[in-house]
C-alpha cells in the first residue's frame, strides 16, 4: 500500500544581492567612438591675368567733355526731326528722343576665338557704353543701341561683314571700331578701300568721328602714290579701287593690319582684276562694308568672302552651308528692324569729288564766270550772280562735254541697293534735262519721270505705275512738279541730285514721301559736291539753321532760311577797285 | 592674414558662386581696377558637398561650402591683393571669418543683417539708390568701404560685373564639358 510522506521542503537557490557594492573598480578603456571624417580638399582653380586689359582703351587724362545729347543736329544716322524740317551739317544727321534705360552692350568671342582665354578676355570686359564712356574714347554725338551692337560685333573679329541697310551709319561704325583698334593697339596699319567719288566722304566722316587719327589719301602723281603707299605717317591709308591695279607692286609689297573695303560688292566677282589684287593684299584683318550683300544670286555673297574669310564658303555649297558658313561673320540691321521708336526721316549727306572731266569744266566756268562778273563792275546784279550759280551747279551734275558725272555713280550705286531690297526711290532735280540724262543712264531701273513736260492727262497714270508695278523702283521728279496733294509715301527713299535754294522747297519735296501715316522710315540723300559752289551754298544755310539753333532753343525747329543777296554775292567775293561788290535788289 | 586698411581701394573683386544642375557649385571671382577693368579672373572647378557634409552641416551647407571650400580657393590664388570683395549672395558673407578683406554685400533686396560674426567684426548696413548694402568690416573701416562702392557705381552698376563672372563661369564650363 502507498503511504503518503510528509511533504520534504526543497530550499530556493538563493537570490543575488540587490545590495551594490560600495567598491568599484572603473578601467582606463575610453568609449568607443565612431568617426565621421569630414575631409574635403580645396577645389581646383583656372585662374586667368589680363596684363593689357587695363590699357584697353585707356582713359584719358582730364575730364570727360560732356557728349552732346541724342536729340539735336548730328552727323549719326538717324532724324528725329519734324516732317517740316531739314538738318544741319554733317554727312549723316539724326534726332533720336532721349534713351532712358542704358543698354548693356557686350563685346563676345566670335566663333573663330578658340583659346579660352582670349574668350574671357572679351567677355569679362565691361560693356561697351561704359568701356567707351568719359573720356576714353569722345564721341561728337551718342551713338544708337545699334551702332554700338555694331562695334561689339566688328571689334573682335578678323573677319567681318557690316552689311547694314543704306543710311544705318556703316561709316561711323567702322571708323569708331578703327579708334578703338588703334587706341587698343590692336591695329598699328589700316587701309580702306572705296569707290573714288567716296573720298571725300570718308575724309570728313573720319574728321567728325575720329580727329585725332591723321588719315592719308593716296593720290596724286606716280611717284606721289608710290611714296604714300610706304609712308607711316598716318595710321589709317585711304585708296579707291580704281587704283589698285595700278599700284599693285606698291600695294602688294605693304602689310596691314586691317584691311576695309567700302562697297564691297564691288569684288563679288572673284574674277575681275580689281578683286585678284584685294584678296592678295597681305592683312590679319579683312572687313567688308555693303548694305548689298548679295544683289543678284547667292555667288555675289561668296565673291566677297573671297576677301573676308577665303575658303570659308564656296561656289557650289548649298544655301544652308553658305548661311551656317558666313553666320557668325555677318550683320545685318534694317531700318525696320533698329528705328522701331525714332522717328523715321534720316538724312544724309553725300560728299562727293567730281569726275576729273568735271573738274575741269567747272574750274573753266567758274573762272571765266566769276572775271566776267568782276569786269561789270557796280552794273552787276542778282541775276548775273544766279546765272553763274547755276551754270556752275549744272556742271556738278554732269560735265557738259562729255556728261561724266560722280553724282550719277554714285546714284546708280544706292538704287541697286534700292532695287534690291524691292524698294523705291524719288529722285529731284530742279532741271529737267537732269531729269532725262538720268534717265537715260539708268535704265535697268525702269525709271519713271513727273515733271512739267509729261501731259497732265498722264501724270496720274505715272503715279499709279511707279506705286502698282514692282519693276519700278525709281521716279524722277522736278522740285517744281506735283502739288500738295500729291502722296508717294510708299517710298523709302528720296535722293536730291541737285539742292534748291529756299530749305522749305526741298522740305515739301522730302514730304511727299515723309508723311504722317508713312509706315517705315524714309532715308533722305542730299548730294553735294566737295569744294564747289554747292558745299559753299550748303554750309551757309547750315550755319544760319545752326545759329538759330543755339541762341534759340535746340528744339525749335528752324524757319526755313535762304540765301540773302548779300549772301548769294559773297559766294564769289566778288571785287571792284571801290571794293566788295554789294547786293542791289534788281 | 594681415589686415588690410581701405584707404584709397583701387582693386575690388566681385565674387559669387553658381549652382550648375548636374555639376555642382562654381564659384568665380574677377579682379578689377577702379575704371571696372579686369586685372585677374579665377574660377573654381565644381564643387559638390557629400552625403555626410550634407547630414552635418544641415542649414550651414552652403555657407561652409561658399566660404570655406570656394571663396577660400579663389582668394588664395589672386596675386593682386584684393581691397573690397563684393558679393551677391548673403551666404557668403561667411567668409569674413576666413579673410580679413573687408566683404560688402551689395542686392536689390532686403537681408538680414549677419547673426554671428567673428574676429570682432562689425555688420554696417547702408543704402546707396537701388542697392542694399551690408559691409562687414573691422570697426571704423566702414567708411572707406562704403565710399569706395560709392564711387565704384559712378563708373559702373554694382551688380554688371557678377553678370560677366556668371557669362564667363557658363563659358569656361562649356569649354570644359
Amino acid at each position: 500500500m502507498f503511504e503518503p510522506q510528509e511533504p520534504v521542503a526543497t530550499p530556493l537557490p538563493s537570490r543575488p544581492s540587490l545590495a551594490v557594492s560600495s567598491t568599484f573598480a572603473f578601467d582606463d578603456t575610453k568609449p568607443a567612438v565612431v568617426s565621421a571624417t569630414l575631409k574635403y580638399r580645396r577645389p581646383k582653380v583656372l585662374s586667368y591675368f589680363f596684363e593689357a586689359s587695363p590699357e584697353l582703351l585707356a582713359r584719358n587724362s582730364g575730364a570727360p567733355r560732356p557728349r552732346k545729347p541724342t536729340p539735336g543736329p548730328a552727323p549719326t544716322d538717324v532724324t528725329g526731326e519734324p516732317a517740316t524740317d531739314s538738318t544741319s551739317s554733317g554727312d549723316e544727321k539724326s534726332e533720336a528722343p532721349a534713351q532712358t534705360k542704358k543698354q548693356h552692350t557686350r563685346i563676345k568671342p566670335p566663333g573663330d576665338v578658340v583659346k579660352l582665354s582670349d574668350r574671357l578676355f572679351y567677355l569679362l570686359q565691361p560693356p561697351l557704353e561704359y568701356l567707351l564712356a568719359g573720356n576714353t574714347m569722345e564721341f561728337p554725338f551718342e551713338p544708337f543701341p545699334y551702332q554700338f551692337s555694331g562695334l561689339a560685333f566688328l571689334f573682335p573679329r578678323a573677319a567681318a561683314v557690316l552689311a547694314d541697310e543704306m543710311g544705318l551709319g556703316k561709316t561711323m561704325q567702322a571708323i569708331s571700331t578703327v579708334r578703338m583698334l588703334l587706341r587698343s593697339q590692336q591695329a598699328r596699319r589700316i587701309l580702306l578701300i572705296c569707290p573714288k567719288p567716296l573720298v571725300t566722304n570718308w575724309l570728313r566722316e573720319f574728321k567728325t568721328w575720329a580727329p585725332e587719327i591723321p588719315v592719308a589719301p593716296i593720290k596724286g602723281s606716280q611717284s606721289t602714290r608710290q611714296w604714300l603707299w610706304s609712308a607711316d605717317q598716318s595710321p589709317v591709308k585711304i585708296a579707291n579701287y580704281e587704283l589698285l591695279t595700278r599700284d599693285q607692286e606698291y600695294l602688294l609689297s605693304q602689310q596691314y593690319d586691317l584691311v576695309i573695303l567700302d562697297e564691297a560688292q564691288r569684288v563679288k566677282n572673284a574674277e575681275n582684276a580689281t578683286s585678284k589684287v584685294v584678296r592678295q593684299i597681305q592683312r590679319r584683318r579683312s572687313w567688308a562694308l555693303t548694305g548689298t550683300p548679295v544683289e543678284n544670286s547667292i555667288d555675289d555673297l561668296v565673291g566677297i568672302f573671297e576677301f573676308v574669310a577665303p575658303g570659308l564658303v564656296t561656289k557650289g555649297m548649298s544655301i544652308r552651308q553658305i548661311r551656317e558658313g558666313v553666320s557668325d561673320h555677318i550683320l545685318r540691321r534694317t531700318k525696320d528692324i533698329v528705328m522701331t521708336d525714332m522717328p523715321p526721316k534720316l538724312i544724309r549727306d553725300e560728299s562727293l569729288d567730281m569726275t576729273p572731266e568735271q573738274a575741269e569744266s567747272y574750274k573753266s566756268a567758274e573762272d571765266s564766270g566769276v572775271l566776267k562778273l568782276n569786269a561789270m563792275g557796280d552794273e552787276v546784279n542778282i541775276k548775273h550772280v544766279f546765272e553763274l550759280v547755276l551754270r556752275l551747279k549744272q556742271v556738278c551734275n554732269f560735265d557738259p562735254s562729255t556728261g561724266a558725272s560722280s553724282k550719277l555713280e554714285r546714284l546708280a550705286a544706292d538704287l541697286e541697293e534700292v532695287a534690291a531690297s524691292g524698294q523705291k526711290a524719288i529722285v529731284f532735280s530742279q532741271w529737267v534735262g537732269a531729269l532725262d540724262q538720268i534717265a537715260q543712264r539708268i535704265q535697268q531701273f525702269n525709271p519713271l519721270q513727273f515733271h512739267g513736260r509729261i501731259p497732265s492727262n498722264q501724270r496720274d497714270g505715272v503715279l499709279a505705275e511707279f506705286k502698282e508695278s514692282p519693276n519700278r523702283h525709281v521716279l524722277l521728279m522736278s522740285y517744281g512738279a506735283g502739288s500738295v496733294g500729291l502722296n508717294l509715301q510708299f517710298c523709302r527713299y528720296v535722293f536730291l541730285f541737285d539742292r534748291w535754294w529756299n530749305p522749305a522747297i526741298e522740305d515739301q519735296a522730302i514730304n511727299r514721301a515723309h508723311r504722317i501715316g508713312v509706315k517705315g522710315s524714309v532715308t533722305v540723300s542730299r548730294m553735294i559736291m566737295a569744294e564747289t559752289i554747292e558745299q559753299k551754298i550748303h554750309e551757309i544755310l547750315e550755319a544760319k539753321r545752326q545759329l538759330f539753333r543755339e541762341i534759340l532753343s535746340d528744339n525749335q525747329v528752324p524757319p526755313p532760311l535762304g540765301l540773302s543777296p548779300d549772301e548769294i554775292f559773297g559766294l564769289f567775293n566778288l571785287r571792284t577797285p571801290k571794293g566788295m561788290i554789294k547786293a542791289r535788289v534788281a | 592674414m594681415e589686415a588690410t586698411t581701405p584707404n584709397s581701394l583701387s582693386n575690388f573683386a566681385f565674387l559669387t558662386v553658381l549652382e550648375i544642375p548636374q555639376v555642382g557649385y562654381c564659384g568665380g571671382m574677377l579682379v578689377l581696377n577702379q575704371w571696372g577693368r579686369p586685372i585677374e579672373f579665377h574660377c573654381s572647378a565644381p564643387v559638390n558637398p557629400t552625403r555626410t557634409q550634407e547630414i552635418l552641416f544641415g542649414s550651414t551647407l552652403k555657407a561652409f561650402l561658399f566660404s570655406e571650400q570656394i571663396a577660400s580657393a579663389l582668394l588664395e590664388q589672386t596675386k593682386k591683393r584684393p581691397q573690397l570683395i563684393l558679393v551677391d549672395q548673403p551666404q557668403l558673407l561667411d567668409f569674413h571669418a576666413q579673410t580679413d578683406v573687408p566683404l560688402l554685400l551689395v542686392s536689390r533686396e532686403d537681408h538680414p543683417l549677419p547673426t554671428r560674426l567673428w574676429n570682432g567684426k562689425v555688420s554696417v548696413p547702408r543704402r546707396l539708390d537701388e542697392w542694399q548694402l551690408i559691409a562687414v568690416v573691422a570697426p571704423g573701416e566702414d567708411a572707406p568701404v562704403l565710399a569706395a562702392a560709392q564711387d565704384f557705381s559712378e563708373q559702373l552698376p554694382l551688380d554688371e560685373p557678377f553678370e560677366r563672372i556668371r557669362n564667363a563661369i557658363d563659358e569656361a564650363h562649356a569649354v570644359t564639358r
